[in-house]
């Protein structure tokens, strides 16, 4: 007899079949009406759970929560409120497992990332995700499965790559950015979507199996999957405490990444980089005016500004990089692992004294996309940078973000969103966004045009930093004099407003989700409020 | 689905595809001939035909009779 698929299930099918049999109990279910208001704005009709079923219930008798995207609503987009039930979730898990109650976590993955009609209030979304993921490990493990058609990309790739224990069945497929996504921006010779067998041999789970990025592989099968998540609780239950994280494996990773052959493809780029806002901003505030030592794509340094020791980090254009796709100043391989790398210098360096402050310097255009990335896996890169940061927060280092030219996507999840303060200049030329216009016209099946036009009545989709302020993006905006090319007076005032943010952070110790709480925040985030509401409000009576 | 009020059911209907009014008509009138019952229904269609919203009706009744 053919098994049952798990694949072929809907989110709350799935969410019942990993749970013991009578045990699942909905909070916010579809009678709840929380639905995404931003899509009936553009002409799209919104589902009643947003996508995500959230259950309490047990798994083998042990108290657990479910959480189930929905991959054939919106192909299981990550937006506002979908987005917001699962951070809330979690964050609710993670107030019980602080006071001694023991709630395991578990994630059904079917997404292709950020929900583009809500842009960067998805990206948000996921930034408190990826928080509340870290946060939780170190309690009780965090187990995700890929087990949908969709699979798991985007953001929520990262979030996969974060979860302590990762299950996988033949049909998933993990990655950052969907084949898709990278034959649009970079075109079909890098990587051709619809080739299923490449596509399945280069990014399928079975691949991600024998790479080591995910923990066990399993068939497309109800059982087979509801097996792997009792046996994976049942076995933790039984271990003394937490393994170590994937997403902490610098060394092993990096000499990966050095042994990867890529001269087949490789070209030199002929022309000199564009002139970069993140090298001329991390050369000003540290005082280093020399060029910039060449073969290198991520810069670190520390300064002494009076009491405080800064160190500083910026990714910028390295036309020699080994990797052709992240040349110019993009996230790549290279660069997720090596800000891990910087970040995980100065917590084991000041183990022993005042944790010092670090500053991101952000001018990224996006994540690399490319071939090579995905079949190396550019989404546990990027998720051991997401990683890096907040141990740091979490251990006491003050993290303060200044945007001084693109913040994008994935890049910007890496590199500056788990800040506990962000500061960016007050300039015209500043971009915060999600994905190319172009990508997002053929994902979401617009014309160029309507997509920019989308922007004025969904701000959540614009790309000024203003708007992203507006969404509580921001906690302070800067005026400078040339954000090109700054001159001392400007460097002088934004060095005192990153001292002044360290400040503020020393004094109370904050996490990104707070941004939440900001005056900006109170209309355009008003739903990502009224969820965690509701879920605190239904949380015992949904005990299971 | 939900239990109507005992003024009578209550339909809404959110698509983003236009022009198909009468389909949808068709399809309460022969749903309340059928059943009996007064029934607050809500649809969003996701994309999905008419003649598949129907069959979904038909379940959603059998299984709020169970």
């Amino acid at each position: 007899m053919k098994e049952e698929s798990f694949a072929e299930k809907t989110a709350r099918e799935r969410a019942r079949a990993v749970l013991d049999p009578g045990t699942f109990r909905e909070l916010l279910d579809p009678f709840a009406r929380i639905e995404s208001p931003h899509l009936p704005m553009q002409g799209l009709v919104p589902q009643s759970d947003d996508g995500l079923v959230i259950a309490r219930g047990k798994i083998r008798d042990k108290d657990s929560l479910v959480l189930s995207l929905e991959g054939g609503f919106q192909g299981g987009s990550v937006g506002e409120v979908n987005g917001a039930k699962i951070a809330g979730a979690l964050e609710a898990v993670l107030k019980q497992v602080r006071s001694g109650t023991l709630i395991f976590p578990v994630l059904l993955f079917d997404t292709g990332g950020i929900r583009l009609q809500e842009a960067n209030l998805g990206l948000l979304a996921i930034s408190e995700i990826h928080s509340a993921i870290v946060a939780l490990r170190n309690f009780v493990p965090v187990i995700g499965v890929i087990a949908g058609q969709v699979g798991c990309f985007g953001g929520m790739g990262i979030a996969a790559a974060l979860c302590s224990f990762l299950i996988g069945t033949e049909i998933g497929r993990l990655g950052l950015n969907g084949p898709e996504v990278i034959e649009q921006e970079v075109g079909a010779s890098e990587f051709d979507s619809r080739d299923r067998i490449l596509v399945w041999q280069t990014i399928g789970c079975r691949r991600r199996f024998d790479m080591g990025q995910i923990d066990k592989l399993v068939d497309d099968s109800v059982h087979a999957v509801a097996s792997a998540v009792g046996e994976t609780i049942t076995g933790a239950v039984q271990a003394a405490g937490v393994g170590p994280a994937r997403t902490r494996n610098l060394a092993r990773q990096l000499q990966d990444i050095q042994e990867y052959p890529v001269a087949d493809r490789m070209t030199l780029t002929a022309s000199p980089p564009e002139p970069s806002r993140g090298l001329q901003w991390f050369n000003a505030l540290t005082e280093n005016y020399l060029p910039v030592a060449k073969g290198k794509s991520v810069l670190v340094e520390d300064v002494q500004w009076g009491n405080e020791l800064v160190r500083a980090i910026s990714v910028v254009p390295d036309p020699n990089a080994r990797f052709p796709r992240a040349r110019q100043g993009q996230v790549g391989l290279e660069e997720g692992w090596g800000i891990a790398q910087a970040i995980w210098e100065a917590i084991k360096s000041d183990e022993v004294r005042m944790r010092r402050a670090l500053l991101a310097i952000v001018d990224v255009p996006g994540q690399a996309f490319g071939f090579h990335e995905e079949a190396v896996g550019i989404h546990l890169s990027l998720a051991a940078a997401v990683d890096a940061y907040i141990a740091a927060r979490e251990l006491g280092h003050p993290i303060v973000t200044l945007i001084v030219g693109k913040a994008i996507s994935g890049a910007f999840l890496a590199h500056g969103l788990q800040a506990s303060e962000i500061l960016a200049l007050h300039d015209e030329r500043i971009e915060i966004h999600v994905m190319s216009e172009a990508s997002v016209a053929r994902v979401t099946r617009r014309s160029p045009k309507q997509v920019s036009e989308l922007a004025r009545i969904a701000p959540s989709t614009a790309r000024d930093v203003r708007s992203f302020a507006e969404l509580g993006g921001v906690d302070r905006l800067l005026r400078v004099n040339n954000p090109d090319l700054p001159d001392a007076q400007s460097v002088e005032s934004v060095r005192r407003e990153i001292l002044e943010a360290i400040q503020r952070v020393r004094a109370v110790p904050t996490e990104p989700r707070t941004r939440l709480d900001l005056h900006s925040a109170d209309v355009t985030r008003k739903m990502s409020r009224r969820v965690r509401q509701e879920i605190e409000k239904q949380w015992e009576e949904k005990r299971p | 689905m939900e239990p109507g009020s005992p003024a009578g059911s209550t339909v809404r209907v959110r698509t983003s595809v236009a022009g198909f009014q009468d389909q949808w008509l068709s399809i309460f009138r022969t749903f309340f001939e059928r059943h009996d019952v007064a029934a607050a229904i809500e649809i969003n269609d996701g994309g999905a035909s008419p003649p598949t919203v129907q069959l979904r009706l038909e379940q959603a009744l059998e299984e709020s009779r169970q």
